[in-house]
């Protein structure tokens, strides 16, 4: 009985905390920096080894990473995908947040007069109760917060 | 004492030994922001006429010794600028996964508030080892290897990031005009971008890429 309730707490407990971290706290996306270091090297030497004249074009590597699957090492072949992936996270949740918080910048921000940066420091300085819930998760995505 | 100095000593010569290797570690995103951030002025500096007048010089063979020989902007050095070492394969604008990092920690930084509002120049270097018109040739190439490697991969807006090539036509060590220093590329805060209005998307495109490519060919 007193195991019963306690697991019922628990499990409470956990879908509690599930629940409000799918709700308040975005998940960031990595940085550049992170996930084009795992590029490097889980793959640096197969890049120099078999894409001859290619630079850091991510289209580019990936055409030849994928097409040389057959002679990468395994843990390039078992990271590329996934970096490159990443660094397409990234740009989307930075493109992102001008378009989720458009609202919010025309309500509080007009004094940045339309400059990205002052207009996303602007945001950023705001409480975020005075954001709405799809601008604070985009900033936190996108690694501004 | 006496022992006490030579540890001092000896902690000056291992610090001027290591330093080099130290200065090689690539600055942090944070480093680069504060060193791109405080543009007091923002520069008249046109690009093509950067390129045009490097151009020259070296077809002209003007100043023809290296050693102290005047940069082409002294604009250019007044303004906020971070030096990075990117590695290429030799001869070639082939960016090596070794400075991926680097170029990825550029993105972060550009891509960053505090640098969201800049256009800024890459400009790349060569020393004075080999022919200077060649050296010309691959600093440009090179600049814009870097320029598209971060609109490419990591989209950051074309219309913000320029490049130039200068070779050995300002150098970074003008008194050591074949130290490796004059091979960095340096990354320049040029002016502020044009303010978004709700309908001021409809700019003409940039030219630059279509140049570049033109050039890249040959």
């Amino acid at each position: 009985m007193v195991r019963a309730f306690s697991r019922a707490i628990l499990a409470t407990i956990v879908l509690a905390s599930a629940s409000s971290a799918s709700l308040s706290a975005p998940v960031e996306t990595q940085s550049f920096e992170s996930s084009t270091t795992i590029l490097a090297e889980s793959c640096g030497k197969d890049i120099e080894a078999n894409c001859l004249g290619v630079s850091l074009d991510a289209t580019r590597l990936k055409e030849c990473l994928s097409r040389n699957q057959d002679v990468v090492s395994a843990q390039c072949r078992a990271d590329y995908s996934r970096a490159f992936d990443a660094i397409s996270k990234r740009i989307s949740a930075r493109s992102a947040v001008w378009k989720a918080c458009d609202r919010d910048k025309q309500k509080i921000c007009a004094e940045a007069q339309g400059k990205p940066g002052e207009t996303m420091a602007c945001l950023l300085k705001a409480p975020t109760k005075s954001l709405g819930w799809g601008c604070n998760q985009a900033l936190g995505q996108a690694g501004y917060r | 004492m006496a022992a006490r100095r030579l540890v001092l000593l000896t902690m000056g010569w291992l610090a001027i030994a290591v330093f080099p290797v130290a200065a090689q570690e690539a600055p942090s995103a944070e480093t680069i922001i504060a060193a791109l951030a405080r543009l007091e002025a923002p520069s008249d500096i046109e690009v093509p006429a950067l390129r045009q007048q490097a151009a020259d010089r070296v077809k002209a063979k003007t100043d023809p010794i290296a050693l102290k020989r005047p940069p082409i902007s002294r604009e250019l050095t007044k303004l906020p600028h971070i030096d990075l070492d990117i590695q290429f394969s030799p001869d070639t604008p082939v960016i090596r996964p070794a400075s991926y990092r680097t170029i990825a920690r550029l993105a972060d930084a550009l891509t960053n508030p505090a640098l969201m509002s800049y256009v800024f120049l890459v400009v790349g270097h060569m020393d004075a080892n080999g022919r200077r018109d060649n050296n010309l040739l691959l600093s440009q190439r090179r600049a814009e290897a870097i320029r598209d490697a971060l609109v490419t991969t990591f989209k950051v807006s074309a219309k913000r990031v320029h490049a130039v090539g200068l070779g050995e036509e300002q150098l970074l060590d003008a008194n050591n005009p074949k130290a490796a220093a004059n091979q960095q590329s340096q990354i320049v805060t040029l002016r502020e971008v044009e303010p978004v209005t709700p309908s001021g998307s409809a700019k003409p495109p940039d030219t630059h890429a279509k140049k570049s490519s033109r050039k890249g060919s040959k």
